[in-house]
């Protein structure tokens, strides 16, 4: 065999018999006969009694577990073949370096830090620092203790000790220390399930602990310890610079983010002193950019300091990366961002109604432009979140409450399934004993199914854009299924003991004759969720690009009906509220009507319960109403401009299917529209119903007059939605300006900057497809006249579709027609 | 799969006379045999696995090519140079039960040299590959990944009808993002594997 390999050459079999036991001669005897010995593969072996392309292995190991293994001698796969320099292989971690040299050095392990969280991993990072590695070594083999974290014996250092040893062993040490308890926190953030694994972020650490016995206010005193030494003994002109990259992570590390608590319903919590620590490193960290000049004018760090050589010597389960370090800009940009993500989080200390913190989360989770950092995302969840399922750590508040508290913010606000819910516990329940249990356990039941889908909900807060949509895809499902359970409940809630939810309306006689209507509020909040659910996949289908042309057409219709059939639903949930209103605001007149006595007392009191707690929460629910009202017949509307404009280019055959297509149309608009397949409610539309639809549209498009008709009409619409969001950003900004002066009566404030920021944007994104659409139909109604689209046997051929997304809201591209330049 | 030169489509395309030059065959690995034989399997096999890891950017061992050519030995196709014997073109798939609910294909790799791109070569190797899928394999649905950025390749499987059903974050060691693809083939494909009936085990063996 070729012993000329490096590596194999370092290892000294004889040193350590007892850990490398030689088994080539065994393993050439059992490949002779048919034996099960794992796995050895022979292509090239002319010289075992193995046929050629015959596969030894066990029964119970399949070939897929092959594919998992590292081919050696393969040079993209086998680490070991990993070549290094006389540099790299002689690299002395313990010998002192210069002052520019060290700084060089901090100044790669902060951008190896940043690459690490922008995608990359930490073998291609942080641990290709040669210090990096040995001090991690050196812990995890010695006793774990912080003496053991150094690069070489134990030194016991003085303050006058020779200034390049004391830069190595106290400075760099310390600084490194502490970007690992970064990465220790990140790893924890990681380990917590809340980010993907190599979507989001690698952590694999190559089998080393990243310091897991070593306590944060250690490595806060190493720190602290270099700041005071720099400060005091060391003489150069630029220690600054260094002193301002210790205290940067020193600032990171030390805030104890995960405790601090944020109570609901209680006036604005103070600011938490953690918080400065934060502000404090974004300070020095902006600062630090703006001296891009000086660190560029830094000597390269030593010569084999950073190596592939880690990944050939420790664990390492991947094929063979090449370093990864980002520019100095983006490093300072992505480490700005980060602290600034997490400093928005706190916003939500001045926010308590629980609308508005939903509100905010869905800001937080649909920022495309300058997307939120990693790590920031991660941490909402879990600080949303915490581990007892408690809401930002508020005892009181856990996820069952909360899920209370937004079950009422929209339908179940003075319910009597409520009501008797708490009847029960209070004892004074109509249903008698055997069945007020069964009913409790029902309702019990109900809940904790509902709360497990409404937890599922808020992991989503730390997914990238594509998981969200998996999610909201799968929570059709869950939705669905409760959504059948929740109103089997209510119906024998009504029938069995006539506990029943209603609202009237005015039949259709006109003989002042009411209708009574079941408001189901449990199944309607339900329902509520469910389509809005459906809706996310479909439009954020467009945002990922996943459907073509072709497939957009169907796509907007079926947005446009989702949102037809939501804002029906939004008009019954209106409707209920209103009635629950009325019925307060109507009782005074009732009361005056009864004689004095009993009964008029006993509602005097209700009157006065009702008009104080539950009328303001009816009338909040009124103004989320409208303001859903306004939101998704903006989006209704869009979708319709989209619809109609695609049945113009539908009937001008410019939305042409694949040439090869081995498929039938039916199949590949099934596959498109699975994740709805299933649902009960709304009816699921089938290929034919689409294809009917389809000629439906096109009736009212099939000849040139007709297509400018509704190319008018579209742009009339256009016009419309455009006045429709001009006044909601006018109206969120006089809210603002409100805010500011005068919060509410706790001290809170409806939307945070960030909010406003946010809502500002989508709208004004919004604005832009609208004022797109409207171009475009401007465009398509000149073209319809020119000469070259007279004979629609020949506009494909010369035009095509284009979607432009840049510039318009993600949901709702602009589409052009322009010449088809490769006709 | 995720490609290394999308954009390989320069001058240097050569056009060949599609069915007179090109010889498209499976590629069945057989074990055993003569000498020559073996030597001639060794060596069309060390062509593939250069053709595909020139071509495609995530590295494949050996184990992989043997965990598909072994399992499915319809399922590789290539295309030869009738002049020379040479392997231009190869397809490697697979097919296997999908929740237990229906079989679905996957089309793990396809390169072709970039020296004859452009001839349809990769278009007919699909369609061959896929016809074996439904054959043999009786499948009711076929996947693949794609990256985002790999315009060629999705306009080709795309030109088959294959849909985009999800994108995949960061989903290659290069940090883009992918679609997986299916091409329906049955009613199957278009109902959520919870409302589909479990296969029944009997036969399950003739699927695999
Ligand atoms: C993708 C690849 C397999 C195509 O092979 P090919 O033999 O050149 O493809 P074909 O000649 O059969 O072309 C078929 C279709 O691909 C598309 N296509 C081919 N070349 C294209 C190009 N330069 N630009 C855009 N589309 C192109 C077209 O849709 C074409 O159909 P058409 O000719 O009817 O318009 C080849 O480029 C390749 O090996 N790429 C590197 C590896 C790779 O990306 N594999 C797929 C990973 S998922």
């Amino acid at each position: 065999m070729d012993y000329s390999i490096e590596g194999i050459q370092s290892i000294d079999i004889n040193n350590d018999s007892s850990k490398y036991i030689d088994i080539t001669d065994q393993f050439f005897d059992v490949t002779k006969v048919e034996l099960g010995i794992g796995f050895a593969l022979c292509i090239n072996m002319g010289w075992a009694d193995i046929k050629h392309g015959e596969i030894v292995k066990a029964k119970s190991f399949s070939l897929f577990q092959g594919t998992h293994a590292l081919e050696m001698m393969n040079k993209r796969l086998d680490t070991g073949l990993v070549e290094l320099s006389k540099e790299e292989r002689e690299f002395d971690v313990t010998a002192g370096r210069n002052f520019d040299e060290v700084l060089a050095i901090m100044n790669d392990l902060l951008k190896y830090l940043m690459s690490w969280l922008n995608n990359s991993s930490l073998s291609r990072t942080i641990l290709s620092c040669r210090y990096v590695e040995v001090l991690l070594v050196n812990y995890c083999t010695g006793n774990k203790s912080l003496a053991s974290c150094r690069f070489g014996a134990n030194v016991e250092l003085k303050d006058d000790d020779d200034e390049e040893s004391l830069l190595i062993h106290k400075v760099l040490r310390s600084f490194i220390l502490g970007c690992l308890e970064f990465v220790k926190f990140v790893l924890f953030l990681g380990q917590q399930g809340v980010l993907y694994e190599e979507e989001d972020i690698n952590t694999t650490s190559m089998g080393l602990d990243i310091l897991s016995k070593i306590s944060k206010q250690d490595i806060i005193n190493e720190l602290e310890k270099s700041i005071n030494w720099l400060q005091k003994f060391c003489n150069h002109m630029n220690k600054n610079y260094m002193i301002d990259l210790l205290l940067m992570i020193n600032n990171l590390i030390k805030p104890n983010l995960l405790t601090i608590t944020i109570t609901f319903d209680q006036s604005s919590s103070p600011k938490p002193k953690e918080l400065l620590f934060l502000q404090e490193s974004l300070k020095i960290a902006k600062s630090l950019k703006s001296n891009k000049e000086f660190f560029s004018k830094l000597p390269q760090v030593p010569k084999g300091c950073l190596s592939q050589g880690v990944q050939r010597r420790l664990d390492n389960g991947v094929p063979l990366t090449p370093l990864n370090m980002d520019p100095f800009d983006s490093v300072y940009d992505s480490f700005i961002n980060m602290i600034q993500d997490i400093l928005v989080i706190f916003e939500l200390i001045n926010i308590q109604n629980i609308n508005h913190i939903n509100l905010f989360i869905m800001c937080f989770m649909n920022k495309r432009e300058d997307p939120i950092h990693i790590i920031a995302r991660a941490f909402l969840q879990l600080f949303y979140i915490r581990e007892d399922r408690s809401i930002m750590g508020d005892p009181k508040t856990r996820i069952d409450s909360l899920l209370l508290k937004d079950l009422i913010s929209l339908t179940c606000c003075d319910s009597k399934i409520f009501q008797e819910y708490e009847n029960y516990e209070k004892k004074g329940s109509k249903i008698n004993n055997h069945n007020r249990i069964e009913y409790i356990d029902k309702f019990l039941e109900l809940l904790a199914n509902l709360e497990n889908n409404y937890y599922s909900n808020f992991l989503t807060i730390s997914q990238n854009p594509c998981r969200q949509r998996q999610h909201f895809n799968r929570s059709i499902l869950t939705w669905d299924t409760l959504q059948v359970q929740s109103e089997m409940f209510e119906q024998e809630l009504f029938q069995k003991y006539n506990i029943n939810d209603f609202y009237k309306v005015d039949g259709n006689n006109n003989d002042h004759h009411q209708e009574e209507i079941q408001s189901m509020p449990i199944s309607s909040w339900i329902y509520y969720h469910k389509l809005k659910s459906m809706l996310e996949v479909v439009l954020r289908g467009v945002e990922l690009e996943i459907y073509k042309k072709w497939e957009l057409y169907s796509i907007f219709w079926y947005s446009s009906y989702l949102y037809e059939i939501l804002i029906e639903h939004l008009h019954r949930i209106q409707h209920a509220n209103s009635y629950k209103k009325n019925l307060i605001l109507n009782m005074p007149k009732k009361i005056k009507k009864l004689k004095s006595g009993e009964k008029k007392q006993q509602l005097k009191e209700i009157y006065k319960i009702k008009s104080k707690q539950i009328l303001p929460q009816l009338i909040e629910i009124e103004t989320r109403l409208e303001q859903d009202f306004t939101i998704f017949t903006i989006l209704k509307n869009l979708s319709d401009c989209e619809k109609y404009l695609f049945s113009i280019l539908d009937d001008l055959k410019l939305l042409e299917l694949p040439k090869l297509n081995m498929v039938p149309e039916s199949l590949s608009y099934g596959l498109k529209m699975k994740p709805f397949q299933s649902v009960g409610v709304p009816e699921f539309p089938t290929f034919t119903k689409w294809q009917m639809v389809k000629k439906s549209l096109q009736t009212n498009v099939d000849t040139k007059e007709k297509k400018l008709h509704t190319l008018t009409c579209i742009k009339k619409l256009c016009d419309f939605i455009k006045t429709q969001i001009s006044d909601t950003i006018t109206k969120l900004n006089n809210n603002n300006n409100n805010n500011n002066k005068d919060k509410n009566e706790n001290g809170k404030s409806q939307f945070t900057d960030f909010v406003q920021k946010e809502l500002t944007l989508w709208h004004n994104q919004l604005l832009r497809s609208c004022i797109g659409i409207s171009l475009t139909c401007s465009l398509l109604s000149k073209q319809l006249v020119d000469p070259n689209f007279q004979d629609i046997n020949q506009i494909h051929h010369k035009y095509t579709v284009l979607l432009q997304r840049d510039g318009y809201h993600r949901y709702f591209p602009c589409i052009k027609v322009v010449e088809n330049p490769m006709k | 799969m995720s490609s290394d030169d999308v954009d390989d489509h320069n001058g240097r395309v050569i056009k060949v006379h599609k069915d007179n030059d090109i010889i498209y065959t499976t590629f069945e690995f057989v074990p055993g045999g003569s000498k020559s034989r073996i030597e001639e399997v060794n060596n069309d096999l060390l062509h593939i696995m250069k053709l595909v890891n020139e071509h495609l950017s995530e590295p494949y061992s050996i184990y992989v090519y043997r965990f598909f050519l072994n399992n499915w030995p319809k399922l590789c196709h290539i295309a030869r140079l009738k002049s020379n014997n040479e392997i231009i073109g190869v397809i490697i798939s697979k097919s296997e039960p999908h929740r237990n609910t229906r079989i679905r294909g996957y089309l793990g790799m396809l390169a072709i040299n970039p020296t004859y791109r452009s001839n349809g070569i990769a278009k007919r190797l699909i369609e061959m590959n896929i016809n074996n899928m439904i054959k043999f394999y009786k499948v009711d649905e076929i996947i693949l990944e794609a990256e985002v950025i790999n315009k060629t390749a999705l306009s080709l499987y795309e030109n088959f009808g294959f849909i985009r059903v999800k994108r995949l974050f960061r989903y290659y060691l290069n940090t883009h993002d992918a679609y997986r693809l299916i091409l329906p083939i049955t009613e199957k494909s278009c109902i959520r594997s919870t409302f589909l009936e479990q296969l029944d085990p009997n036969q399950l063996e003739d699927y695999i």
